[in-house]
């Protein structure tokens, strides 16, 4: 008979899990209000001031065409952030659903989405994002769109698991036996017991958005320009490493915080949650 | 009573987990070839007292006074060196769950040739040897079988043995049995049970017994100790205790057991209402009397002593300790 | 009230070369309202299986199974929900009964809302007045399970099984993991319940002294079969078979003690 705080106190007790949430906080408020805090708009070109360095008018320097960087960078982020939580989003909203029915049901619905499972996972997240580039043009959803396909079976596996753990208990079979149906068992009992490694899992997939998504922008198979976007910005950039660094280094900086911040929640509610679920 | 000097002595002995004592004026004696019974609900120390015996008590665990003799030596406060010889050597420990307390990726005959080696140094054909006379002591007939397999591809009933046969490869002189049996069936129970008897009287073994149920101490110890609440209530022969338990809990838990109770099928068994004292909660005045129907108010104030009333028996109740008479 | 005849389940082999075995072996018994019918057997016997197939929790291989008149393998599935309201299930693990992240009202309110279909008052009413009936008061549902100790949670998982306002419980080794004092509590709750309620009830333990005392007769279950079976004071006094022996002599006993010199 012990006092447990409740899941969120002691997620809160975990400094990593705290700083992390902070920085992640700053990052999306940056962001978010790029259009405000930016000193110029992104697509703002200006040939006499290229590659100006930091200092004076532009705080980080300024681009080839003579954007500025600082504000490229934080309308960049607005892009890459939403991508990543969008297609995570996406990813779990269909992902755990299914996961967790063919965890519970078994049998051929089990099947069936097993099979669908399996085939989406060995697709490399370029040759999606080739395919529905082609599909469904340029632009952001063509690009969630390619990053939740990739996303999802992980989820899907990941709630199958848990449904099918959790399916044996006794209070499933209670449930079971007072007549309730399969939906709201599903409901009431499974999914909320997928809750805790979802979270986890999910923190970690923004983490892997955001980078795939540099990494498509940086390949030419994301945003389009002049869209900001970090990885675009990246690739842009790549050949001026030399003569202006600023231009490297800014979205590049940006990328690697904002992946560590989601990584170390991720990590933070691992360690926090694996404690926790020994109670099951 | 033996003549002979106990094998194991144990004098007040008192644990506090931070702060909170949870044993309490524990003392209990028993002689070679002499099997002890040692009963209560969870919570209530006997493991606790077990695991002081052995020196291995949780972390912040201390304990806050007593002693505790093995044939004469002091184990309390003892290095962590002489422990460890007699932890599976002089004083043999058999668990609950044999499933969980043996090694699952290890042979049998190699966990129990370990214990062989560490404690009486034999290896190579002397282990085989006396490995295999271990085995068959605790039944275990088919020995090549045994020795080769796994654990979990023995029953139930297999692994208790083989962890009685692991006990006794460091040649104890007391051997520990915690709950041996609550994870089995009630035949093979009974069978290991009879088992632990045999090696008691045929090795000369002393036998602390502990359990939370008074029906397997019952028919197999020679003395029995109820605790309650880290205290040690009542002790007596075992065919004593049962005939008339002079402790209103001991009587209850008598009552409240379906086997030995001796009602009518299908007729209330009397049962104690409220509920244990969490392990370590502090009170003055009788652990019991919240739920003893015969307490009286003072019990609630004044901490009963121990109070003996045979040379074998005694209990810690107030009307003993004042000589009243409570109607049963 | 309850007929099972020439009960069957066969489950298919687990592992590579293994035969199909019949955990249910054509078991056939009755239980009439009111009526205890005490199953008792040694882990693996069959006797769990037996219970989950009267209520289709696994689905019998053959045989039948008729309650009040009704054929329950006959059922479609929302027939089959239906009727699972009066046949209700106790385990014997209170940790592992309730759900651990739901708290106890939730966890009484979900047949009260979902299968009876009360309104949020008359849910609350019938939750408080459940909970004082097991013995329990009205402030332990915004309890969750880990505050409660095993008697308790117990006892939820008896007020759960009520709720629907069953006709038959089966009670599945319920006091196995409490302790002997606790034990007696709800073992009487039991035997109260069936008398205010005139329960029919299926108590299944490994322990012969448990079952002889909270049945009215006695079946003895050995691989999947009935072995024996008797009114269950005749059968601790006059057991024929030799299995029903072997459980009865391994049962603990008094020392030294007969029952006349108490």
């Amino acid at each position: 008979m012990m006092q447990r705080a409740s899941v969120a106190q002691r997620a809160w007790a975990s400094a990593k899990v705290r700083y992390s949430c902070l920085l992640i906080l700053v990052l999306l408020l940056l962001t978010w209000g790029a259009g405000w805090i930016a000193p110029y708009p992104h697509d703002e070109i200006d040939a006499g001031a290229a590659f100006h360095a930091p200092g004076g008018k532009y705080l980080i320097g300024a681009d080839a065409l003579g954007r500025d960087v600082l504000s490229r960078t934080l309308h960049g982020g607005r892009m890459s952030l939403v991508v990543g939580l969008l297609a995570t989003l996406l990813a779990v909203l269909c992902g755990v659903p299914l996961g967790a029915l063919a965890g519970y049901v078994g049998g051929k619905v089990d099947w069936v989405i097993s099979r669908v499972v399996d085939l989406l996972l060995p697709f490399p997240v370029i040759l999606l994002a080739i395919v529905t580039k082609m599909l469904l043009g340029d632009g952001l959803v063509s690009v969630v769109i390619a990053l939740s396909l990739v996303l999802t079976p992980f989820f899907a596996r990941m709630a199958r698991a848990k449904a099918l753990s959790v399916a044996q208990l006794p209070f499933i079979e209670a449930a079971q036996g007072s007549g309730l149906g399969t939906g709201r068992i599903m409901l009431m009992h499974v999914l909320p017991h997928c809750f805790q490694p979802v979270l986890i899992m999910a923190t970690l997939s923004v983490a892997f958005a955001i980078l795939a998504e540099a990494s498509l922008s940086f390949l030419g198979l994301g945003l389009p320009p002049p869209a900001p976007s970090w990885g675009g910005d990246l690739q842009a950039s790549m050949s001026a490493f030399q003569l202006a660094p600023w231009t490297v280094l800014a979205p590049g900086l940006a990328i690697t915080l904002a992946v560590l911040a989601f990584n170390f929640l991720g990590d933070g509610l691992r360690d926090v949650f694996d404690i926790g679920e020994r109670f099951l | 009573m033996n003549a002979q000097p106990p094998v194991l002595s144990i004098e007040a002995l008192a644990v506090d987990i931070r702060g909170a004592r949870v044993l309490d004026g524990v003392s209990l004696m028993i002689g070679a070839g002499e099997a002890l019974g040692l009963v209560g609900e969870s919570g209530c120390g006997k493991s606790m007292t077990a695991l002081a015996i052995l020196g291995l008590l949780p972390r912040g665990a201390t304990i806050a006074g007593g002693s505790v003799r093995l044939r004469g030596g002091e184990l309390l406060g003892a290095s962590e060196d002489a422990l460890c010889q007699v932890r599976g050597g002089t004083v043999g420990m058999i668990f609950q769950e044999p499933g969980a307390c043996l090694d699952p990726v290890m042979r049998i005959g190699r966990q129990i040739g370990e214990s062989l080696q560490l404690h009486r140094g034999l290896r190579g054909a002397a282990q085989q040897a006396e490995l295999r006379k271990l085995l068959l002591e605790v039944g275990l007939t088919d020995t090549e079988r045994v020795a080769r397999a796994y654990p979990h591809e023995l029953s139930g009933g297999m692994q208790q043995r083989a962890m009685i046969a692991m006990a006794l490869a460091g040649e104890p002189v007391l051997l520990i049995a915690d709950e041996p049996t609550t994870a089995l069936d009630a035949r093979i129970a009974s069978q290991i049970l009879d088992l632990l008897d045999t090696l008691r009287r045929e090795r000369g073994l002393a036998l602390l017994l502990i359990s939370h149920d008074l029906a397997v101490i019952g028919g197999r110890c020679d003395r029995v100790m109820v605790m309650y609440a880290g205290r040690v209530v009542e002790s007596a022969p075992a065919a004593r205790v049962f005939a008339q338990a002079q402790h209103p809990y001991t009587a209850a838990l008598i009552a409240a057991s379906p086997g030995i109770a001796g009602v009518a099928p299908k007729t209330d068994l009397r049962d104690i209402p409220g509920q244990l004292p969490a392990p370590g909660t502090a009170r003055d005045g009788c652990a019991f009397a919240a739920r003893c129907t015969l307490a009286r108010p003072v019990c609630a104030e004044r901490t009963p002593r121990w109070s003996r009333l045979t040379a074998d028996s005694g209990v810690r109740c107030l009307q003993y300790e004042e000589g009243w008479s409570c109607s049963k | 009230m309850l007929e099972v005849t020439e009960l069957l389940k066969i489950y298919r082999a687990r592992g590579l070369g293994g035969a199909p075995f019949a955990a249910v072996d054509r078991v056939g018994f009755r239980i009439h309202a009111g009526e205890t019918l005490g199953l008792v057997g040694e882990s693996g016997c069959g006797k769990s299986t037996l219970s989950r197939c009267l209520m289709r929790l696994v689905e019998p291989t053959g045989g039948r199974v008729v309650f009040d008149g009704v054929d329950v393998r006959a059922l479609g599935t929302r027939a089959l929900r239906a009727f699972r309201r009066r046949m209700q299930i106790v385990h014997q693990d209170p940790y592992a009964s309730l759900d651990p992240l739901m708290r106890i009202d939730r966890v009484l309110a979900a047949p009260l809302r979902h299968v009876l279909g009360l309104g949020a008052a008359a849910t609350e009413q019938r939750m408080v007045s459940l909970l004082e009936e097991v013995g329990l008061n009205a402030t332990h549902r915004l309890a969750y399970p880990h505050e409660l100790s095993g008697g308790q949670r117990q006892r939820v998982a008896i007020a759960r099984a009520l709720s629907l306002e069953p006709e038959f419980i089966i009670a599945d080794e319920p006091t196995s993991a409490l302790d002997v004092s606790i034990q007696a509590q709800v073992l009487n709750l039991l035997l109260r319940l069936q008398r205010d309620r005139g329960l029919a009830m299926l108590f299944i333990s490994h322990d012969i002294a448990l079952v002889a005392h909270m049945s009215d007769r006695i079946a003895v279950m050995q691989s999947g079969r009935f072995v024996e079976t008797g009114a269950s004071a005749d059968m601790v006094e006059r057991a024929q078979h030799p299995y029903t022996r072997s459980l009865l002599a391994a049962r603990p006993h008094r020392p030294q003690a007969i029952a006349a010199a108490t």
